[in-house]
């Protein structure tokens, strides 16, 4: 054994020249693969992490003509309990505790809203309630913090203060700071926002508990009081929307949900993205073998002679077999290994982000599996172009090699 | 050496019977031996004669089990070498059987010291004995001041006597040389000559040397001379 790697180690080591050609194809084989698999992944998460999270909500609430727990507006006509344009029941306390437990909703929120009539020139408004703090369902079914045009966002402890949407203001020509009425309530302009086109948008923005006042004084009783009309729900990942939908149905059975249709294509867009990763790993893995196979094959070819003097004075074809795959093999874990460092220092310190136009926090991830499936396939590349040049060097009569100069 | 085959006797080393070689070239079939009959006795020194391309290569690549005759029988110690399996061939020629190139074949990224180890690589030597073994023989043809040189930074005569090495190295029973003084000096070729003959006188050795050119005739037992891929006794 020893004397095997002595030989197949100084055969390398004289042969210089060609021995750099064989140790680079891995290398580039193994950077290669390792490289564009670790960017093919860091993409594929960057997207999945857009993707995952396109059209990921919805809100659910019960129309009027279903009788929950049902409170009448003082002004039926023009005013009431709306979502998504039609006239709606209120939803039972607790309904958004339950939903919040399901396995595929990340979170859920209560929302108020309500329509109400400006006394003074008769148009009517819808204004939202939510909780402000942060939750998710709000962010992506409301409106959240990066939607501001101009002013602040609502805080948790803003009592009194309101937000208006941007179209809303414009047409009534408000600005931050304005003070507004609504119900009779003073309220103070904070912020303006534009969120886009939301399932729960609404022409003005509160505090949920400034929303259960300012829409008790516009029912019959009783107060409007720990209940809601709109259940905000964020689902897990764009994959199960469908389940969580169902889910939230089969717990509130009078409830209908309104959700975007774009998750659908991100959810198949997801899965074909992961087809492609393995489609491409499997290519990848390919050419680095048969990349490797003929810089061995031609290298073998080009050994023949070498080979025939062996089995001339002796070495059986096991002997020459050992000794081809054995270089193959030093070879291969050599070009593997500065394939994988080669791949590292490119991911590392070459600008990919920026050049791939991956907009994505954080630097891009290096995978030890990545690297380290690399590595075993360069080694198996290796072994699998040790093994068939050397049988067909041991197969050949040692009379055709020697006669060939 | 006897043109019958009288098989049987004790001393009897190497017999061939029939021996017919052809080749394929560009679809025609060429023959290059023919009906090569003859068997040789331990101790026996053979030369064999014949113009180039008379087929004498052909016939010791046969006899040292690197190619299968396309007929016939080449027996060495009674055993028929076309019946062999690679395994057991190659194991023939790491014991018994040595052979010395026409045109040296030695390795050339490998230094003389390494190209006459190799014979030895696999047959259980230490790495010291071997290395003792191959620096005395080299010490005693002259290359003690060349054992880490490559081929190509020796003289042909120089690789000559490192691939006489090689083949002596295990002290085979049977030994072909084909050409082996063609392109060394007189002085070189007596040498080396004296050195192929050494084991035969010693040991009891076989050696057929195969030739075109010069080659002292006097020390063999059996001149023998190919014409056309045929086997006839030296005329002279
Ligand atoms: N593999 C082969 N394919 C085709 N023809 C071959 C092959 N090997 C040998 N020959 C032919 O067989 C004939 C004999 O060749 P061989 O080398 O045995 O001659 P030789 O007597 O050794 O000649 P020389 O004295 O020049 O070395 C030649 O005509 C050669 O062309
Ligand atoms: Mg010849």
């Amino acid at each position: 054994m020893g004397d095997l790697w002595t030989c197949a180690g100084r055969e390398l080591l004289r042969r210089t020249g060609r021995t750099f050609a064989n140790v680079f194809g891995y290398l580039l084989a193994t950077a290669m693969m390792v490289g564009l698999l670790s960017l093919l992944l860091f993409s594929k998460d960057a997207a999945s992490g857009v993707l995952g999270s396109t059209g990921t909500h919805f809100i659910a609430f019960a129309p009027a003509c279903t009788p929950v727990c049902d409170v009448k507006a003082v002004d039926a006509q023009n005013e009431g309990f709306v979502a998504n344009g039609s006239e709606t029941a209120l939803i039972p306390a607790g309904a958004v505790e339950k939903v919040k437990r399901l396995s595929t909703v990340k979170d859920a929120a209560p929302y108020l809203s309500f329509r109400f009539k400006d006394p003074r020139d008769g148009h009517t408004f819808t204004v939202g309630g939510f909780v402000p703090g942060g939750n998710a369902a709000v962010a992506t079914t409301c409106c959240a913090e990066a939607h501001i045009v101009a002013g602040r966002f609502l805080q948790p402890d803003d009592q009194g203060a309101a937000m208006l949407d941007e179209a809303y203001a414009r047409s009534q020509d408000l600005h931050v700071g304005d003070k507004i009425t609504i119900a009779g309530l003073p309220f103070v302009v904070a912020g303006i926002v534009n969120p886009g086109v939301r399932p729960a948008r609404a022409d003005v923005y509160m505090r949920f508990s400034d929303a259960e006042r300012a829409i008790t004084r516009r029912v019959l009783s009783p107060p409007v009081r720990h209940v809601a009309n709109v259940l905000l729900v964020e689902v897990r990942s764009s994959r199960v929307q469908e389940q969580a939908i169902q889910s939230v149905k089969r717990l509130l059975p009078d409830t209908v949900t309104s959700t975007y249709a774009c998750y659908k294509p991100a959810a198949q867009v997801m899965g074909m993205q992961e087809g492609t990763v393995w489609l491409l790993t499997l290519l990848l893995g390919l050419c680095a073998v048969v990349l490797a196979l003929k810089s061995q094959l031609s290298s073998v070819i080009e050994r023949r002679r070498d080979i025939g003097i062996l089995k001339a004075i002796g070495w059986t074809d096991g002997n020459v077999v050992s000794l081809i795959l054995t270089e193959s093999i030093l070879q291969a874990l050599a070009g593997g290994a500065l394939g994988c460092l080669v791949a590292a220092a490119i991911l590392l310190l070459a600008p990919i982000k920026q050049l791939a136009g991956i907009d994505s926090p954080g630097p891009v991830t290096v995978s030890a599996l990545v690297f380290l499936s690399g590595f075993a396939l360069a080694l198996l590349g290796g072994v699998i172009a040790g093994v068939v040049p050397a049988l067909v060097a041991a197969r050949q009569r040692p009379a055709d090699s020697l006669r060939r100069v | 050496m006897r043109i019958d085959s009288e098989a049987g006797t004790n001393c009897l080393l190497l017999e061939c019977r029939d021996l017919r070689k052809t080749f394929v070239v560009k679809r025609q079939e060429i023959c290059v031996l023919e009906s090569i009959t003859f068997s040789v006795n331990r101790g026996e020194i053979v030369v064999l004669t014949g113009k180039s391309g008379a087929g004498k290569s052909t016939l010791l690549g046969i006899l040292a089990g690197l190619d299968r005759p396309t007929s016939g029988s080449a027996i060495f110690e009674g055993r028929p070498l076309e019946s062999m399996t690679n395994e057991a061939l190659a194991w023939l020629r790491r014991r018994d059987i040595g052979i010395v190139f026409q045109s040296f074949n030695l390795l050339p990224s490998w230094t003389a010291f390494e190209n006459v180890e190799a014979a030895l690589m696999h047959t259980g030597l230490s790495k010291s004995a071997r290395r003792q073994k191959v620096v005395a023989l080299l010490e005693a043809l002259g290359l003690g001041a060349r054992l880490d040189n490559l081929p190509a930074e020796l003289s042909v005569g120089e690789q000559q006597r490192v691939a006489v090495a090689r083949t002596l190295i295990h002290a085979p029973k049977l030994l072909l040389a084909d050409e082996p003084t063609g392109d060394v000096d007189p002085e070189t070729a007596q040498e080396i000559i004296a050195r192929l003959v050494a084991p035969v006188k010693e040991t009891g050795a076989t050696l057929i040397v195969a030739t075109h050119g010069i080659f002292p005739q006097e020390i063999a037992d059996t001149v023998f001379q190919m014409k056309d891929g045929r086997l006839a006794p030296a005329t002279e």
